[in-house]
């Protein structure tokens, strides 16, 4: 019996020891753990897709109840809102025009603001509760590689961390391991920004290395700085909802509500490149 | 053993897409570590772990940065609560209750200890009322039903090698 129990522990150490091992070998062979990982989410992502979508038509059907009522107002505001918006949009190509010129003459390079984007299907989340990973229906095939900001009309949703052929994971903003380098709009001031950590609420990040000097106030608008290489500059984050100095530090930081509604996350795009050049790490 | 497999990844794909809409405050409870604690309660700690460590490898492929990872926290979970209840009476519906509550515990104990290690997460404790209470009591509410499928499955195919064998 002695010996027995011990070599129920000595399987269970074996047990242990080879999964450590695989941890380890597999976060530094990337190619292999999507090679292993390919036919098993290629064998279940059509169910996934199916089951996903359904559920979010559920949860549609559920909240557009109460809205219903609410929704005649809310035409009339953005009836009002397209129309602001229309003058503006004049006023900004305007501004693109006068600013090429500019640019021109002052000999610096082109901006292009327009993106090429890749549309792709949500189609599972991370089934716990910790992680804010989320796997969608386009991959290598579609052009799209590691390191490549994703949005939604909303604004910045996270990055590509891993690709399969047609698949890829994105880890979202709001996930404890994302980093993302970020400004404020109005004062310039840089800062990262940080997943959930203390003490941000879930569902908030946190901006932090922030200038102990900056004026920020409730309310200013978050926007990607193009710093880092991955996410490219002047992509929409958040919001400030409070900015506090760091204690016995010169910094301060801010929590940002995401503009991005991460609840309902369905259709998101994928930057492929911008101003010409391929976005992403290279292969 | 193939049949429990197949159900884990029904589980798992039903896990990440319709448990969607039983969120509440951002937490979900988690049906494939229920489904396993249960297994190890009904069949045993070698039945739990080795259910956690599929739940947990399936994880690690489709969500996972590196393979292994969840395998391992769910393994060492599944076998921790079949070993330490091998002598409970698991009858009533309190006892499930109460062994899923203290297993999730143990599962969120092990995933931060080894998130340190692996330095997945920074802060351990910021996470303990936002996630591990909340995600125990919601496991917890789920469980008796879990483990009387789970019942009802091995009746089911106990009478089913018995008629047929």
């Amino acid at each position: 019996m002695r010996l027995f129990r011990s070599k129920r522990w000595w399987f269970l150490a074996l047990i242990l020891s080879v999964l450590i091992f695989t941890i380890n070998f597999t976060a530094k062979n990337k190619d292999l753990f999507n090679r292993l990982g390919l036919p098993v989410i290629t064998a279940i992502s059509p169910a996934q897709k199916v089951l996903y979508t359904a559920s979010l038509t559920i949860k549609e059907g559920f909240s557009t109840i109460p809205e219903m009522f609410a929704l005649k107002k809310q035409n009339e505001e953005l009836r009002k809102q397209v129309k602001e918006l229309e003058q503006y949009k004049q006023r900004f190509l305007e501004y693109q025009r006068e600013n090429i010129n500019l640019r021109s003459m002052l000999g610096l390079k082109q901006r292009n603001f327009q993106y090429e984007l890749e549309a792709a299907e949500v189609i599972g989340r991370d089934p716990g509760n910790w992680f804010n990973v989320i796997l969608i229906d386009k991959g290598e095939n579609n052009g799209i590689r590691k390191d490549m900001a994703v949005i939604t009309d909303q604004g910045l949703a996270g990055y590509t961390i891993s690709v399969g052929k047609n698949y890829a994971k994105v880890l979202l903003i709001t996930d404890d391991r994302s980093s993302v380098s970020a400004m404020i709009e109005r004062t310039r001031d840089n800062g990262i920004l940080k997943g959930t950590i203390d003490p941000a609420p879930r569902g908030f990040v946190k901006m932090v290395f922030l200038p102990q000097e900056a004026n920020l106030v409730k309310g200013d608008v978050v926007i990607s700085s193009g710093l880092g290489g991955i996410i490219p500059k002047g992509i929409i984050i958040g919001e400030v909802v409070e900015a506090k100095k760091e204690p016995y530090d010169l910094m301060q930081y801010a929590i940002v509500r995401p503009e991005v509604d991460f609840q309902k996350l369905e259709q998101v795009f994928v930057i492929k490149s911008q101003n010409g050049n391929q976005g992403g790490s290279n292969p | 053993m193939m049949a429990y497999v197949f159900i884990m990844v029904i589980l798992l794909v039903f896990q990440s897409t319709v448990m969607e809409l039983f969120k509440i405050g951002g937490i979900k409870p988690d049906l494939p570590l229920v489904f396993a604690l249960c297994c190890s309660l009904v069949k045993g700690e070698n039945m739990g772990a080795f259910m956690g460590f599929v739940n947990g490898i399936l994880e690690d492929i489709v969500y996972g940065r590196f393979l292994g990872f969840n395998a391992l926290i769910k393994f060492l979970t599944g076998y921790i609560q079949g070993y330490f209840t091998r002598d409970i009476f698991k009858g009533p519906a309190i006892i499930t209750m109460s062994l899923t509550f203290l297993g999730t515990l143990v599962y969120n104990i092990i995933f931060i200890f080894l998130s340190l290690i692996f330095k997945e997460i920074t802060n351990p404790w910021y996470f303990f009322t936002p996630i591990v209470l909340p995600s125990a009591l919601f496991n917890m509410i789920i469980s008796p039903f879990v483990y009387y499928a789970i019942v009802k499955i091995e009746r089911f195919f106990d009478y089913y090698f018995n008629v047929k064998y």
